[in-house]
């Protein structure tokens, strides 16, 4: 095997001194909303100018590796994904780390991690050519034909109802259309300036994450006297391992999943979590369980995310075609090195390429000691940190996140509109997976649908072209079985509940009315609109939309009689406090900085939700709000570069 | 207990005031003062991304700015959202620059209602020329633009062909294709140059325009069939015949060229000085071996030669897109 030949390189001590720096930073910094691995990745490349192109790209490989495990720390512990490819262990996760199982958790996503990344590399190494071959058979239709496989997954995903989750799916599908059409360059929705960009998908990561969980926290420390989210659990590491390899059917369905969509150029690593934690739940005997901690869920999810990280290099190794986002940073930095995809990598750039491949094999060994060895400490302090500075940390961490992404002001308007949306819609039923999924798939399904139609309307037809073809079929029969999954499920629930039995969960009927006005004013918006082609997709969504509002509303009036008003469901005076520090937050940073506003903001936050107040607590909140910000200015600014407006 | 919050609060926030007020006040003395943003229109990992993060990896030297660049990417549209944000937001005392691409930039001004245009951009130095190349999958029945042009006029309608994203070069040269030749294509915008060569590699589509540089990269996984340009690349790809040799008039007008500009209010002496010490900068020699070894043709030009450059294109665009 070549990579023996050249493998010894990687244990130099500046590579490896750069592998465990890097494995450590990238768990850290991809536990940080916002800084996602393409994020950390693009910001690294600079730093490689000074290296040696070998090193350089060992640099990069086992950032990516890492900030794609470190996502799920954030998400397990405090039920924000640190980046897209994490949505699904928060679904289990979080739900785990509630039980008290928060350190098992992180185990188990570590040691899935470490499974899924190593078995990626190896198909990466030994399946290359052949699965190059395959990469080039996703044309339009085929992208389309995934894109829709992965909205029937939508439904199910993290919702009470289907219908509710269908709605939701549809919801984010839209909020994907906002902003300048990229085939038609026609501005659509743009009712404010801030939305002339259109929605960031990790903006509405964010924002629909993390803010809701800010009011959540707030309310948390306001209904008990002192700190402390969750007891956790002793639980051994040789106990996590042992039940972790003993679900290998949840180990191998997920690292399938994530080679399969890995080496399909451009479906990103997004949604390979998603489609593993869908495939293990629809196999599972007891799929009622997912969503409450079922260790599955993480297992799938984890080894999906990490699995698709080496297959998502074959596309791009061969080709030059990057499998996902990260992936294409990734281009930039072999194209720096004068190495190009193709060949001459594995011939005259062979011991550059073996060694940059071997180190991706190396990382995961020390993704997996440097994270078992955290879970323990992390999880044991993250849960013991009062929820007050939780809140706080985390509006500030959310903020600087968002900004970072593109230097825009108004994506930090948007995350927080959209999250304080969010958390009253959490509230009713409706949740942010599903929506999150929509934004990713949206423009996959619109744009490659568009192109497919004009490359036919000179062909053969529509018809024929998006339904012929064996990766269209295979892809086809997906999507019937996916769906007919889930309506036999749905059906078989239905006729355990005896007829009598049923009741309505509250909230049913703003639920439903809620939905059905929103479907009418985005409808209302496609019809006003000039009716170019442009607003095909949107028009399909607007009538989805008022489908499913409109199944909402019979079983809510059905229901009528049988609700009772209980309490309200949304803490209300929660919600208003909440985004009166948002809006006195976002005031103050247009006029004087980000950084002096995110220290009054944390420090408002703390003081406002801190029980007795005395002069020492309110020393202790000034101090730590201050290393809070330094260490905030040392991350982004110092380490980073970001260059946030106003102060400093 | 409330009110002892509130007044608390409210002293940390005016001690904090009077303590960092003074700081916010201090003028910008000297130019730069502070780590200088450059926004690029498109994606991280994308050609004009990383050739911009090579053109300005010797910002930091005291020959030069003496204060790194630092790349930051607003994707979006083909370009449109990143110089949307460019031309009506960004700062205008140097420290927020941006990349353009001519000529996508001036294109899009003129056929959508975009907040840019020629006018209120101030060109500093020009560091790359990447003309479009016309090619075809490695199994294509053309070997030549002229099979393929008679190819299209036998099949009206017919001849796919891929491009980066609405009025970017490839599109422009698509359009001179067809008038040229005079023959109609179908012209099929992908999300960005990278979408678009696979869909040629994949035999999606008959053919496409894409970048010099990226082409090359490809090796005989494609055929190059012709260069949109007014010679042929010398470096990269001297044995590929322009489309003129072949008998298409096809001239420069579509060369995706790749600089820095800054907004239109800028103060003069800080646009003098930037186009001054940007163009040394992309003269260094470690920026234009980083460039060899990643296949970027580079064209250095000064403010002057690129003023000159933007106003042709206006003209010219403006005549080719009326037609439209």
């Amino acid at each position: 095997m070549e990579i023996f030949d050249y493998i010894g390189a990687i244990f130099s001590v500046s590579n490896l001194t750069v592998l465990i720096l890097a494995t450590a930073g990238g768990l850290i910094l991809g536990a940080l909303p916002g800084l996602s691995p393409t994020m950390a990745v693009a910001l690294l490349i600079p730093f490689t100018f000074q290296m040696d192109a070998a090193t350089g790209l060992v640099l990069l490989g086992a950032v990516y590796t890492a900030t794609v495990a470190g996502g799920a720390i954030s998400g397990i512990l405090v039920n924000i994904p640190g980046a897209p490819a994490n949505i699904a262990t928060v679904l289990d996760g979080h739900p785990m780390a509630k039980k008290g199982k928060a350190t098992q958790a992180l185990h188990f996503c570590f040691i899935s991690s470490f499974v899924g990344g190593i078995i990626g590399v190896l198909v990466l190494i030994f399946f290359t050519p052949p699965l190059a071959k395959l990469a080039l058979r996703f044309g339009p239709s085929e992208m389309f034909w995934m894109a829709i496989v992965g909205v029937t997954v939508i439904g199910t995903l993290g919702s009470k109802s289907v219908v509710k989750g269908l709605f939701s799916g549809v919801l984010g599908l839209w909020i994907s259309t906002i902003g300048i059409s990229p085939i038609f360059g026609e501005s659509r929705f743009v009712f404010t300036d801030h939305l002339t960009g259109g929605v960031h998908i990790v903006v509405a990561l964010i924002g629909l994450f993390a803010v809701p969980q800010i009011y959540q926290l707030l309310v948390t420390s306001r209904q008990k006297s002192s700190g402390g989210l969750f007891a956790t659990e002793k639980t051994s590491l040789l106990s996590s391992i042992r039940y972790n390899l003993s679900r290998y059917k949840a180990l191998t369905i997920g690292t399938l999943s994530g080679v399969i969509v890995g080496i399909i150029p451009g479906a990103g690593g997004q949604i390979a979590g998603l489609v593993a934690y869908d495939q293990v739940r629809k196999f599972s005997p007891d799929a009622s369980k997912f969503g409450h901690g079922e260790p599955d869920g993480v297992i799938a999810a984890e080894s999906a995310n990490n699995a698709m990280v080496g297959p998502s290099l074959v596309p791009l190794l061969t080709l030059g075609i990057p499998g996902s986002p990260t992936a294409a940073v990734l281009l930039g930095g072999l194209l720096i090195n004068g190495l190009f995809p193709g060949p001459d990598l594995f011939t005259v750039h062979a011991q550059v390429t073996w060694t940059f491949i071997g180190s991706l094999l190396v990382a995961q060994v020390f993704m997996l000691i440097i994270g078992l060895a955290l879970s323990r400490s992390s999880s044991y302090w993250v849960m013991r940190v009062p929820s007050q500075y939780m809140a706080a940390a985390v509006t500030v961490l959310a903020v600087f996140g968002t900004y970072s992404i593109q230097n825009s002001y108004s994506d930090v308007v948007l995350m927080l509109v959209l999250g304080s949306l969010m958390y009253v819609l959490n509230k009713y039923g409706f949740s942010a997976a599903p929506i999150v999924l929509g934004i990713i798939l949206g423009p996959i399904a619109e744009d490659n649908f568009s192109m497919g139609k004009m490359i036919a309307d000179v062909g053969d037809g529509a018809l024929p072209y998006f339904l012929t073809g064996s990766v269209n079929l295979v892809l086809i029969f997906a999507c019937v079985v996916s769906i007919g999954y889930s309506v036999w499920v749905e059906i078989k629930q239905r006729r355990q509940v005896a007829p009598g039995m049923k009741r309505s969960a509250p909230g049913t009927r703003v639920a439903a009315i809620g939905a059905f006005i929103a479907s009418l004013v985005v409808w209302g918006m496609v019809m006003s609109a000039d009716g170019s082609q442009a607003y095909d997709f949107p028009f399909l969504l607007a009538v989805l939309m008022f489908a499913f509002a409109a199944i909402l509303l019979i079983d809510a009036l059905r229901m009528w009689a049988r609700q009772k008003s209980g309490p309200g469901l949304v803490e209300w005076s929660d919600l208003g406090m909440g985004i009166a520090v948002i809006v006195g937050y976002l005031l103050i940073m247009q006029t004087s900085g980000f950084y002096l506003a995110s220290w009054i903001a944390f420090s408002a936050i703390v003081l406002f939700y801190t029980t007795d107040i005395n002069r020492q607590k309110t020393t202790r909140i000034v101090l730590v709000s201050l290393g809070f910000m330094t260490a905030i200015y040392v991350l982004f600014s110092l380490s980073l570069r970001v260059i946030t407006p106003g102060f400093f | 207990m409330i009110l002892k919050k509130i007044k608390s609060s409210i002293l940390i926030a005016a001690v904090t005031t009077v303590l960092l007020a003074p700081s916010a006040t201090v003028l910008a003395a000297d130019f730069p003062n502070a780590p200088i943003q450059v926004a690029v229109a498109y994606g991280p990992g994308g050609a004009t991304d990383f050739q911009a993060r090579i053109a300005t990896m010797m910002a930091g030297n005291e020959k030069y700015l003496n204060m790194p660049m630092v790349i930051f990417n607003k994707p979006g549209a083909g370009g449109q959202k990143g110089w949307n944000w460019y031309a009506s937001s960004a700062s205008q005392d140097g420290h927020q620059l941006a990349a353009y691409n001519v000529p996508h930039f001036i294109a899009q001004s003129l056929k959508f209602d975009t907040s840019y245009n020629i006018n209120n951009l101030e060109p500093i130095a020009n560091w790359g020329a990447d003309p479009a190349v016309l090619i075809v999958p490695a199994d294509s029945p053309f070997n030549s633009a002229t099979e393929l042009v008679a190819w299209a006029k036998a099949n009206p309608g017919k001849l796919t062909v891929s491009g980066a994203g609405l009025y970017v070069g490839h599109h422009i040269a698509g359009l001179q294709l067809d008038k040229a030749a005079n023959i109609s294509t179908q012209y099929i915008p992908a999300g960005g140059g990278v979408p678009a060569m696979k869909m040629v590699l994949g035999s999606q589509v008959m053919a496409g325009f894409n970048n010099l540089s990226d082409a090359f990269r490809q090796g005989d996984r494609i055929k190059i069939l012709a260069v949109a340009d007014n010679q042929r690349e010398e470096t990269f790809l001297p044995n590929v015949p322009t489309f003129k040799e072949q008998g298409i008039d096809i001239d420069d007008s579509s060369v995706n060229f790749r600089g820095i500009m800054a907004r239109t209010g800028t103060p003069p002496e800080v646009i003098d000085f930037l186009a001054e010490r940007v163009h040394a900068m992309f003269q260094d020699a470690k920026v234009a071996g980083k460039m060899k070894a990643g296949g970027s043709p580079m064209r250095i030009m000064t403010r002057a030669q690129v003023q000159n450059m933007w106003a042709e294109r206006q003209v010219y665009l403006d005549g080719l897109l009326a037609d439209l």
